[in-house]
């Protein structure tokens, strides 16, 4: 038996084979199902067998187990089977054991989000109609080439994969076919990658070989889940040094490959970090030891990672062929689904790179000035950054290992920044700001959120993260990565070339011409970021997304920047530096936003001056009574603690003085 | 001659042990007593040979908000030789401190050459009056059993075994200084408070 070793014509061929599409015949609905099941079934459709072979494979998985079953309607000849359309119908059973969860609890064709939807008002429509006529999209589908699969199947991404529940029932609609489409696809990666540890030839020549290879699979080849998140404990001082999380993806990227391994989920974007750690799960054939020494490797000074491994076999009860064989292995009935389950406890451990026991100063200049890197604070400091010849005698020098010192070296030079410091006009200096604005996400208290919303709409089923799983998650980031797209863009859009800088998709910078404007812009800022988060965000729990936003001269160190900037507090935080900060919630924000404080300045200042010293709350009550004429509402919201006077200042210096 | 470890309760008015953080204009301090800030004051001190004594503490937990508060100040250094104002520095510090340390030695050592109470200076801004400690209520530690949570210090690897901890697998490394003469030192891989570990029930937390 010739083993699925991928030669190079294989890879080109599965270069070309998009298994993301395998399921298009969902979209025509229940009435077409027999196309889903077997492209056979359409007469129109049998020219594909030749004119786009790899789609055929690809539309026809079902026939690899299908095939008795379907016989009597069409005649479907899968056999002998090439080992792509073998690995795709394996692919999808696997896919579905993650996609398919919270069975009977709600129906609906299309997907259910309980941060958008409600059982009553906003309740999504549970009969989904293709936009198109069925028989325009045969047409389409019969019209397509290998080549163009991938862009037949995104011109549908966003109508209908990600709209759609996975399954053409309803009965699972927390996960869209969207994200069970992109699971095909990574399992599918790894079945190719690894064909030779799971002894896959490259042809099988009947159904039976077929099961036998299937149980062979599911019941003798462990794999490995390894949900990890890769973490940084450096302190940023420059702005070019944020390249500590430009290059995670491609840490992720360069860990996967090294374990042959395929990354199921990434919870992040795919280009640059998203939100506090990367949390990524990946699936591969290597044994614990071997996974922990091949990431220890990959890791330089700057990361540590956290991790969790659970080895499995691929076999679950739904694979049993019939009663008699899952009575036969009662103990195996839940493998894979219940160490799946367990990858979503606490992580198990912390993987830092080889660090020397001992650090001792470099013979070098570098070595007379410290002993330790300034940055990472892990490694020998070998390197002055920047090199004299480069840098003025004024700059601050710093003193780097060899791997921090490369990484500022490779960093991307940010294109106008550097010339924001200050303009004329008619003849004045005005003092630009720079405004560094940052959205976060907070992934461990979304994982505590998520099911508190699911048990309070759905309060009859009790629901644990662990029975989530990470379908939802990840339809959760879906939203929130179009939310951030639409929010950087409507920012980024309002300004010319030369006054915005894009750090990383999280992470942008504006240019503010001048002090008067300060409050005008980040008015701006807020209300753009509130408009957009409602139109995503319709729950009354709001997920722990987080705005900062840091104002200082654009001469500032950014260190300063980034300490504010990666320790949000409340829903919106606005600092203008040594100057004002506002830290609240959004309820806080309409409060505010309601109130009249006009000539209040003095008395604002008073008061939190009288908190500051007293560090009494009384004192300030009793202030406030003498006053509350004047104060109106602003009277009522301090007295039943929902604003403090230190909320109301940091409001009325930062966002309010257009009143006075 | 048997070792033993002391408990001390530890007051000071103001402390500051600085992170290692270079090219800021805010230093922030560290919420705990690490081994090299306790043993160098020691031997400081006491004139301690190396290998005599080993010591580590951390912050008391309490209710009462003014205890071990976290404060902030904001100074202009000089340069030594030229006296030129370098960039103000806002340095982050604890006031009203109480905290416990534990010192390992000999028994007869420790009673003869501290006793009962005795005072130290730790840490940064000494000459601003900062880091003068007093020890006092002197307890011998006699229960020695062993739990697993999280670390409360910050100890070097190469003393792990003198508070009998044992690695579990979540580490937090960081470096300790470790001065090798009068002017110069080395920096030493350490184990971070928050590490998980299996060690001496008074220097290990819950798990949180």
């Amino acid at each position: 038996m010739e083993l699925g070793v991928l030669s190079r014509e294989h890879e080109k061929m599965s270069n070309e084979l998009v298994p993301e599409i395998h399921d298009i015949f969902k979209l025509l609905g229940e009435k077409y199902n027999q196309y889903h099941w077997s492209p056979c079934a359409c007469r129109d459709l049998n020219s594909i067998k030749d004119s786009s072979p790899n789609l055929w494979k690809v539309l026809s998985h079902h026939c690899t187990w299908d095939v008795e079953k379907y016989k009597e309607n069409h005649k479907c000849k899968p056999y002998p089977l090439d080992i792509e359309t073998f690995v795709i119908s394996f692919a999808d059973t696997r896919a579905s054991m993650i996609s398919r969860r919270l069975q009977g609890i709600y129906k609906s064709e299309t997907v259910f989000k309980v941060w958008k939807h409600n059982l009553d008002s906003l309740k999504p429509p549970c009969k989904h109609i293709l936009e198109c006529k069925p028989d325009e999209l045969i047409k389409e589908v019969k019209g397509c080439k290998d080549s163009e699969a991938l862009r037949l199947f995104e011109k549908y991404r966003e109508k209908e994969f990600e709209v759609r529940s996975e399954d053409t029932a309803g009965k699972y609609p927390f996960a869209s076919l969207y994200t069970h489409c992109i699971l095909v696809k990574r399992w599918h990666e790894f079945f190719i990658e690894n064909s030779n540890y799971f002894e896959i030839p490259l042809q099988i020549e009947t159904l039976d070989k077929s099961i036998e290879l299937k149980y062979k699979i599911l019941m003798g080849k462990p794999i490995y889940f390894v949900r990890l998140k890769l973490r940084t404990s450096t302190n940023l001082a420059r702005l070019r040094d944020t390249k500590v999380f430009k290059d995670i993806p491609q840490i992720i990227r360069d860990i996967s490959k090294d374990v042959k391994g395929s990354v199921l989920y990434s919870l992040g974007e795919e280009r640059e970090r998203v939100f506090k750690g990367d949390e990524v799960l990946l699936v591969t054939v290597f044994p614990e030891q071997e996974i922990i020494e091949k990431i220890k490797n990959r890791l330089s000074s700057n990361y540590f990672m956290e991790i969790k491994i659970a080895e499995t076999l691929l076999y679950n009860n739904h694979d049993a062929k019939n009663d008699q064989e899952s009575k036969e292995i009662p103990e195996k009935k839940e493998w894979f689904e219940k160490n799946f389950s367990r990858l979503f406890d606490d992580f198990d451990e912390r993987i830092y790179p080889k660090l020397d026991p001992v650090i001792k100063a470099a013979d070098n200049e570098a070595g007379d000035k410290a002993i330790i890197c300034d940055l990472c604070q892990k490694g020998q400091a070998e390197k002055i950054y920047p090199s004299e010849e480069l840098s003025p005698e004024t700059q601050a020098q710093e003193y780097l290992c060899s791997k921090c010192h490369q990484m500022r070296k490779e960093a991307d030079k940010t294109k106008s920044f550097q010339g924001w410091g200050e303009d004329e006009e008619d003849g004045e200096k005005r003092d630009n700001k720079a405004c560094f604005i940052m959205v976060t996400l907070d992934m461990d208290k979304l994982s505590k959120i998520l099911p508190d919303l699911f048990n309070k709409m759905f309060k009859e089923k009790l629901v644990l993260f662990s029975d989530l799983g990470l379908p939802v998650l990840n339809e959760f980031l879906e939203d929130y990565k179009k939310f951030l797209k639409e929010f950087r863009t409507q920012i980024l859009n309002s300004k010319e070339v030369d006054s915005k800088e894009e750090i990383l998709d999280n992470l942008f910078c504006i240019k503010i011409q001048g002090s008067d404007e300060v409050s005008k812009e980040l008015r701006g800022v807020v209300e753009k970021y509130t408009a957009i988060f409602d139109r995503y965000f319709k729950c009354e729990i709001k997920p722990p997304i987080r705005l900062s936003v840091t104002c200082a001269n654009a001469k500032f160190p950014f260190f300063k920047h980034w300490q504010l900037l990666d320790n949000p507090k409340k829903s919106i935080n606005i600092h203008l530096i040594n100057r004002a900060s506002l830290e609240i919630n959004f309820s806080q924000l309409q409060l505010l936003q309601k109130v009249n404080l006009k000539n209040v300045s003095t008395f604002l200042h008073k008061l939190v001056q009288i908190e500051r010293r007293t560090k009494s709350r009384l004192m300030v009550e009793m202030t406030m009574i003498k006053e509350r004429k004047r104060l109106g509402e602003l009277y009522q919201y301090f007295m039943t603690q929902e604003l403090s006077s230190k909320d109301i200042l940091g409001y009325y210096k930062i966002l309010g003085e257009r009143d006075e | 001659m048997n070792k033993v470890f002391f408990q001390y309760r530890l007051i000071a008015e103001m402390l500051c042990i600085g992170e290692r953080m270079k090219k800021g204009t805010f230093r922030p301090c560290v919420k705990t007593i690490p081994f090299s800030s306790i043993v160098g004051a020691l031997k400081d001190e006491y004139g301690f040979k190396e290998g005599e004594i080993f010591a580590a503490g951390y912050l008391e937990a309490t209710q009462d908000n003014q205890t071990n508060k976290i404060e902030q100040m904001t100074m202009a250094p000089q340069y030594v030789d030229s006296g030129v104002s370098r960039v103000p520095l806002t340095v982050e510090f604890i006031i009203n401190v109480k905290a416990k340390v534990y010192l390992l030695g000999e028994k007869d050592l420790i009673e003869k050459r501290l006793g009962e109470k005795f005072s130290i200076t730790m840490g940064a801004l000494k000459s601003k009056g900062f880091g003068r400690c007093k020890l006092s209520e002197m307890t011998l530690v006699e229960d020695l059993t062993i739990k697993k949570g999280e670390l409360l210090t910050r100890i070097p690897e190469e003393h792990l075994d003198k508070f009998c901890i044992e690695k579990l697998k979540k580490p937090v490394y960081g470096y300790l200084f470790k001065p090798t003469s009068l002017t110069e030192g080395v920096y030493v891989k350490s184990l971070f408070e928050r590490s998980l570990v299996k060690g001496y029930n008074f220097i290990v937390g819950g798990v949180e």
